[in-house]
């Protein structure tokens, strides 16, 4: 088994003490980067001043979900669509207005969604090329207020990821198994070794081979073959197109099932590292095309803009994806993707209607039963002290202060 | 479907990929004022900072690398024209192996592992194809302070072709001749990858990290160089196979213990997490990495006795030294 050598084991209980993990649970997992200052991020206000205006907070029953970007002025703004839960969804901006919104519009791949509000004259985010910003550059993650959320510098240049995109997939106990080992060395999907009695050895894969297709799919490389793969259950047929000493060829394939023994227990390491440290967004693969930065955003702070110094928009964060990286999808993407998510008219059924008040009215009903719960007890405590009081006015012979109801605190 | 986590990925997947000049004459500018400040406050300072850190990650990028050593990968740093390769002890392991080194651009060419000190994490390599290679110039550890900038590159998560070496800015917050702590976060993959000073030269290499964002421990550049030759020689220093299972409370400024591990000596002899160890057989320490070099020095089976704090109390311990399996 290739393992990365990541920080060794041994190193670390030695030294730093991974054992330790468990008890940085306890404490507060949001410290900052010591040169996130006070000073260095006053010193960002007038780069975000102007995207600012336009950054939303997304909220759900009044709490923080995401952050925003005012894309049109009659109200459509651009945010993160997996954070959006179900409840009361508004957005408050940062002159305090808020407005209740509706999701028109979702794209999965990149996990954005179109909110509507009802509004007119919003300041909209100009967008600009990402190319802006090369590696290196100081860039902000806008709020709604005059400083920005964050700021880091662009750690990798807009990069195409391999495919498959979409929300991520795990290893399960029933998903396909091939029964290779890839050649690490190679830039392709490229066998190395063919396992004893696989479902890859059954149907013909041989050692050299290069996989280039499976159903149709494009395998660019090793990681694209692996995540293709976990798309597929035991048992199911796959055609796979490989090269072979330079002439294509097509299988037909049966999965097997995974061994018990390579399916990973709770976190991988590499997983449990990317989480120390902050706390990661839930979908944070699958983007096509992502600019990598170094700015720790909390999930709940992605889905705004990502600004240079010169106050230019040159991204939409969209995930916390790990220990060292936070994804913003660049510009050009963005202003590729939104003709098609304002077109979309999510117009609500009668049935969701009906079940949006019915929804409203049982929240409205739970707050009067707890504004009601209130005023009887306000009403008895009233009573007795009136009791009391009358029992003290009958016994003006007794000394010493008035018994109170209640022990003052 | 395989077991491998394969680190080697396809090619020409770049949208907007940085290209570098030949950058084995390149030198870096002398850095602006701004950078040996606390924190630049203005949009000027801010852009004058940042055109010096583009100059230094212009330079620096080509030379940074990735090796595989077996089934194993982490990042090192070329020294030399000739391709001397500075990274961690725990990547390159034991001298003398054959290994794959990956460099910025997504081209292999081979290498062999040179010198190891496992006590530090200091590890060396030669790349055997002939050069020349683009090579970054050594920091001197007296100039280390600490409150100031660097800059970290790598390659987290392993090699991905398609992504250039990543860069990451923040500052030292821990400078002593055994460690070097900074805000620029490392992950698996990063392990042997360059720290650098806004100067454009290595300071540090990365080695291991801590629960939070702000514990990224890197080998000092000053221990290379007071072991250069052995390194180069491909001798193994600071081996030690003796074992106390305990771990350091990463947010101390003492040697306080944040754990002990079940059943090793230390849990043995009764000692637990939150102690404090103020001698080891008799001799002060005042940090955990002071600890651990008495420890080195001691053979398994050896007893050793500490003096613990615990609470308000001073306790005297007595520890069997196990072996490291």
């Amino acid at each position: 088994m290739l393992k990365r050598i990541l920080f060794s084991a041994a190193l670390a209980i030695l030294i730093t003490g991974v054992s330790s993990a468990q008890r940085g649970r306890d404490r507060d997992k949001d410290t900052l980067p010591q040169k996130t200052t006070p000073q260095l991020l006053a010193a960002f206000k007038p780069a975000v001043e102007k995207p600012s205006k336009s950054t939303v907070s997304v909220q759900v029953d009044g709490k923080q979900v995401s952050l925003g970007a005012i894309v049109t002025a009659d109200g459509s703004i651009i945010t993160k669509a997996s954070e959006i839960v179900d409840g009361k969804l508004t957005v408050k901006t940062r002159e305090g207005k808020e407005f209740m919104a509706k999701v028109t519009g979702t794209n999965s791949v990149y996990d954005v969604a179109i909110l509507k509000v009802e509004a007119d004259n919003l300041p909209t985010v100009d967008w600009s090329p990402s190319k802006n910003a090369p590696v290196g550059n100081w860039i902000a993650a806008s709020n709604t207020s005059t400083e920005p959320v964050g700021v880091g510098v662009v750690g990798v240049a807009a990069r195409t990821l391999p495919p498959p995109y979409g929300p991520g997939r795990v290893i399960k106990e029933n998903s396909g198994f091939l029964g290779i080992i890839l050649d690490p060395d190679s830039a392709s999907a490229s066998i190395a070794e063919v396992s004893k009695d696989s479902a890859a050895e059954k149907a013909g894969l041989k050692t050299k081979d290069i996989i280039l297709t499976i159903d149709n799919q494009d395998i660019v490389n090793g990681e694209s073959l692996i995540n293709t793969l976990l798309g597929y259950k035991a048992g199911d047929v796959i055609k796979v197109k490989l090269e072979r000493e330079s002439k294509k060829m097509e299988f037909s394939v049966t999965l097997g099932k995974r061994p018990a023994a390579l399916i990973p227990k709770g976190d991988a390491r590499g997983d449990m590292q990317n989480r120390m440290g902050s706390i990661l967004s839930n979908r944070r693969t699958g983007f096509p095309t992502v600019l990598q930065h170094d700015i720790v955003l909390k999930p709940n702070e992605c889905g705004g803009p990502l600004v240079d110094l010169d106050g230019r928009v040159i991204g939409l964060n969209i995930a916390r994806a790990g220990r060292t990286e936070t994804y913003a999808i660049p510009s050009e993407v963005i202003l590729q993707l939104l003709p098609e998510l304002l077109a979309s008219k999510v117009t609500y059924t009668a049935a969701e209607e009906v079940t949006e008040a019915r929804e409203a009215l049982r929240r409205a009903e739970a707050a009067k039963a707890a504004a009601d719960k209130l005023l009887v007890d306000a009403k008895s405590k009233l009573e007795k002290s009136l009791t009391l009081e009358k029992w003290w006015k009958d016994h003006p012979l007794e000394k010493g202060p008035a018994p109170r109801l209640v022990e003052k605190k | 479907m395989s077991r491998r986590r394969v680190l080697a990925l396809a090619a020409s997947l770049l949208i907007g990929n940085a290209t570098f000049a030949d950058p084995v004459n390149k030198t870096i500018p002398d850095p602006p004022p701004i950078v040996y400040k606390i924190s630049p406050e203005t949009i000027e300072e801010l852009k004058s900072f940042q055109t010096q850190t583009k100059a230094v990650i212009e330079k620096v990028i080509p030379c940074t690398v990735c090796l595989r050593v077996g089934s194993a990968s982490g990042s090192g740093v070329i020294v030399s024209k000739d391709g001397l390769v500075l990274t961690a002890g725990h990547v390159s392991g034991a001298p003398g192996q054959t290994i794959s080194i990956v460099l910025h651009d997504g081209r292999i060419v081979k290498g062999k592992t040179l010198g190891v000190n496992r006590a530090i994490d200091s590890g060396m390599a030669q790349i055997t194809d002939p050069g020349p290679w683009p090579y970054v110039e050594m920091g001197d550890f007296k100039d280390l302070k600490t409150n100031q900038w660097s800059i970290a590159i790598g390659h987290p998560g392993g090699f991905k072709q398609g992504r250039t070496p990543v860069v990451r800015v923040g500052k030292l917050s821990i400078v002593n001749d055994r460690v070097l702590q900074t805000d620029n976060a490392l992950v698996g993959g990063d392990s042997g990858g360059p720290l650098f000073d806004m100067k454009g030269r290595v300071i540090g290499i990365h080695s291991r990290i801590g629960n939070f964002i702000v514990n990224n421990m890197h080998v000092p550049i000053g221990t290379f160089r007071d072991t250069w030759d052995q390194l180069v020689k491909g001798d193994t220093i600071g081996e030690s196979d003796v074992y106390l299972g305990v771990s350091a409370d990463p947010d101390a400024k003492d040697c306080k213990l944040a754990s002990v591990t079940p059943n090793a000596p230390a849990a043995k002899a009764g000692l637990l997490g939150g102690d404090v160890i103020l001698k080891f057989s008799g001799k002060d320490v005042k940090t955990y990495e002071e600890m651990k070099k008495f420890l080195y020095l001691e053979k398994p089976g050896n007893e050793v006795t500490l003096l613990v704090k615990r609470g308000d109390e001073n306790k005297e311990i007595k520890v069997k030294l196990g072996k490291r399996e």
